[in-house]
């Protein structure tokens, strides 16, 4: 089964509708770009900027080295006043799970296995995750993502200087296959990307998400954003890692549940 | 200015706890519908704050509002002359409650649902009993009070503000345990407070109380007047959604308790019965910084035969708010009933929940994808779009169920009921039974202010499919049936009757 990359940004969002209707920033940014080549549609000056942050997030052959990884931490929704743990789990580059829990909301589970992207929760029960919400999880299983980035976007461009959440910033506008834009911020200062606005397909409806990347620091010999926060409206979720984990994950995390088999084999039925 | 600010500040506190938040937050269930207030909270009323402290909950109010109303105009309404007003008041508030009425009055201006302040010792009832236990403090200006040696007041009046007495539970995580009442709901029919359903084997049953009777007074004081004390501050149909809470508030209670109550039978004669309270069913919710909430939902099956002796199975659904617990309950007892001929859902008196399980719940009842509606924020919108259920979440294939479905409302149904049963209708799915849902359909958000008072406040409007505004509209019944005190007294609840005839001459066409 081919799934269709919808989304293709820096940002790559994890659905969380069962609970909020509004996607969660990927937590697994290490492999954000990693552009070389400037050409007719990829301008020399975006280049530069996101090179610039590969080296600063330790350079290619660093996020190259992570084959799979296991980032936990805590998400809170302030305006629901919510809050709770998370794990996910990646393993480049078709490989993803994602666990969270919330009081009050039960667990919320979105994976993929290799061939079929999928969700369950309480609210929604299983799912198999349609072709345009697949897009995210898809990204976020796929550490090396932007190494080739010639496959993800047909044009970037770099659109000035500005100030993002207060943070002098590199703007630079991206556009994928699918003539989907996205706008990212990388700051002047530091060289590593602050934020993105991207239009997400969810379970919801193509919704405006604005995602910042904060508090960098070195988790286990790599530079990670640890402070996400994804904005959709006024809500925002915020998710802050505490710990990760590199080329230790057991393959075994990613099988499909019962229910989530059940549903496919009923999908597939005739 | 006292008239006016009382008017608006009972009528948002009521609301706050009424009103339910979608996609995001959740709504108090009828024992928080309104304000109602602990001994513990009354000690902590009466507490004198400082101006900083005042205008630290008022700012930050304020603030919110101004960053997250779905209506960059706010409505109409000058949100920075209602600060430049308001402000001095609040920096000269000399305790929460004054504090409370003064945020309130600049909420009301909006003239929306879902804007309101919700006591931390609501919100977070746990914390403020651990840190303020077994105080019993009156509060310094009160203007009058109804306190009595029961642990229930039913409410304390202070200068432009009142308050209702909270019910905390003990274990608010815990299944069951904690709040109690009597297993008496009511409907408010000609501006009394009349017996609507009694839970089987409850100890309003035991006692004899019996539907259509007149709950004449409880405690020894008169229900009537305080429903004609309310209906001053709302409006016809608030009145239903307010007064049903400020009643069944007063009849909830710690469990091991009792309350002396007094009704008019059908004959007009009084009778005085002294009934205990016991646990409510369901399971205890705490979302987030909503207060704690009994959820429950009870389901059955019917069989009706008619006069040719065809017969008519028909599934009964009833819940009392969308929490998240209701999800899997539901889904069972869709699971026990796909083989019914048609399916009621009664939303009558729930006022909503966690706005996305309206989604979630609809994908039992529909056979093909849909939206019931948007939500429009500032920036950008959400669609509580619908797909059909096609397992369980235990992994057994489930098919759409497809007969007809009927759902009731009425005053009390508001927010994430009218999101389901609106959009549900938008889309041609289901009729709609009863009366006019409460017009309170605004989603919200519940943000913890620096004092720990929570503040409920709209983030986004809400249409449905086919771009009916609930909000002050309501949902209007494909079929309007009046709740009355004679069918009541008779044993006959006509919405329900009214919802099973048109089950039957569906299916039989």
């Amino acid at each position: 089964m081919k799934i269709k990359r919808s989304i293709h940004s820096a940002i790559a969002a994890v659905s969380l509708i069962a609970l909020s209707g509004v996607a969660v920033q990927s937590l697994n940014s290490t492999a954000q770009a990693s552009i070389t080549v400037a050409d007719d549609n990829h301008d020399a000056k975006a280049i530069k900027i996101i090179n610039s942050m590969i080296e600063a997030l330790g350079g290619r052959e660093s996020i190259e080295s992570i084959e799979s990884m296991k980032s936990t931490g805590t998400i809170s929704i302030p305006m629901a006043g919510l809050s709770g743990s998370v794990e996910s789990y990646a393993m480049t580059p078709d490989k993803f799970f994602l666990k969270i829990d919330l009081a009050a909301m039960g667990q919320t589970l979105q994976g993929l296995n290799g061939t079929t992207a999928w969700s369950s929760d309480a609210m929604n029960g299983p799912r198999i995750l349609p072709p345009e919400e697949a897009g995210d999880i898809i990204e976020q299983a796929d550490l090396h993502l932007r190494l080739n980035y010639e496959e993800d976007y047909k044009m970037i461009k770099f659109e000035g200087e500005t100030v993002f959440e207060s943070e002098k910033a590199y703007k630079l506008k991206l556009t994928d296959h699918d003539d989907v834009e996205s706008t990212e911020y990388y700051s002047i200062e530091s060289g590593l990307q602050i934020g993105s606005e991207i239009v997400a397909n969810t379970a919801m409806g193509v919704t405006n998400i604005t995602v910042l990347m904060q508090d960098y620091k070195d988790l286990g010999g790599h530079i990670q954003p640890t402070k996400i926060v994804q904005k959709v409206g006024p809500t925002q979720i915020i998710i802050e890692i505490s710990d990760v984990e590199y080329n230790k994950v057991d393959e075994s995390v990613f099988e499909l549940p019962a229910a989530v088999k059940a549903l496919l084999d009923a999908k597939q039925a005739p | 200015m006292k008239t006016k600010l009382q008017s608006y500040t009972l009528r948002l506190i009521l609301a706050a706890g009424l009103t339910s938040c979608v996609a995001l937050t959740a709504c108090s269930t009828n024992q928080e519908v309104v304000e109602k207030e602990s001994s513990v909270q009354h000690h902590e009323l009466a507490r004198t704050i400082s101006s900083e402290e005042a205008l630290a909950d008022f700012d930050a109010m304020w603030d919110i509002i101004n960053e997250t109303h779905f209506d960059p105009e706010f409505n109409g309404v000058d949100w920075d002359a209602v600060r430049d007003e308001l402000r001095p008041q609040a920096a000269d508030a000399r305790n929460r409650s004054q504090l409370r009425g003064v945020m309130s009055d600049a909420l009301g201006r909006f003239g929306q649902s879902h804007f309101g302040i919700i006591p931390s010792t609501s919100a977070d009832p746990k914390a403020s009993t651990s840190s303020e236990s077994g105080s019993m403090g009156t509060p310094d200006n009160a203007t009058s009070t109804t306190a009595s040696t029961d642990s229930h007041r039913v409410v304390e009046e202070f200068e432009g503000y009142n308050e209702i007495e909270v019910v905390v539970p003990d274990h608010s995580e815990t299944d069951g345990a904690g709040d109690a009442d009597t297993g008496i709901d009511v409907r408010i029919i000609d501006g009394e407070a009349v017996v609507s359903a009694i839970r089987d084997q409850s100890p309003a049953q035991l006692a004899g109380v019996r539907t259509g009777w007149i709950l004449n007074a409880a405690r020894g004081h008169s229900v009537k007047a305080r429903l004609d004390q309310l209906s001053k501050y709302v409006d016809e149909n608030e009145l239903e959604i307010h007064g049903v809470s400020t009643v069944k508030s007063t009849l909830q209670g710690p469990e091991n308790t009792d309350i002396d109550l007094t009704f008019e039978k059908g004959d007009g004669s009084l009778i005085d019965l002294n009934i205990a309270r016991e646990p409510m069913p369901g399971e205890f919710v705490k979302f987030g910084n909503l207060p704690p909430m009994s959820t429950h939902l009870k389901w059955e099956k019917v069989s009706n035969v008619d006069p040719s002796g065809n017969q008519t199975d028909i599934g009964l659904i009833a819940f009392n708010i969308w929490m998240i617990p209701i999800a899997p309950k539901f889904e069972r007892a869709m699971y026990e009933l796909r083989d019914t001929d048609g399916i009621i859902i009664d939303l009558r008196g729930n006022p909503g929940g966690v706005g996305a399980l309206s989604s979630a719940i609809s994908r039992f009842l529909v056979s093909e994808k849909g939206s019931l509606g948007t939500m429009t924020m500032r920036g950008t919108e959400l669609k509580f779009n619908v797909e059909p259920v096609v397992v369980t979440t235990w992994g057994e294939r489930l098919a759409p169920f497809t007969g007809p479905i009927a759902i009731l409302t009425d005053a009390g149904s508001a927010s994430t009921s009218e999101v389901f049963a609106g959009g549900l209708q938008s889309l041609g799915r289901v009729k709609v039974f009863g009366t006019r849902s409460a017009g309170m359909a605004l989603p919200a958000g519940m943000d913890k202010l620096p004092s720990g008072d929570v503040l409920l406040h709209a983030i986004a409007n809400y249409v449905t499919s086919t771009g009916q505004l609930l909000e002050h509209g309501g949902v209007i019944p494909d079929y309007k049936v009046e709740l009355t005190r004679k069918d009541l007294l008779n044993g006959i609840d006509s919405p329900r009757d009214a919802a099973e005839k048109w089950i039957a001459e569906s299916i039989s066409e």
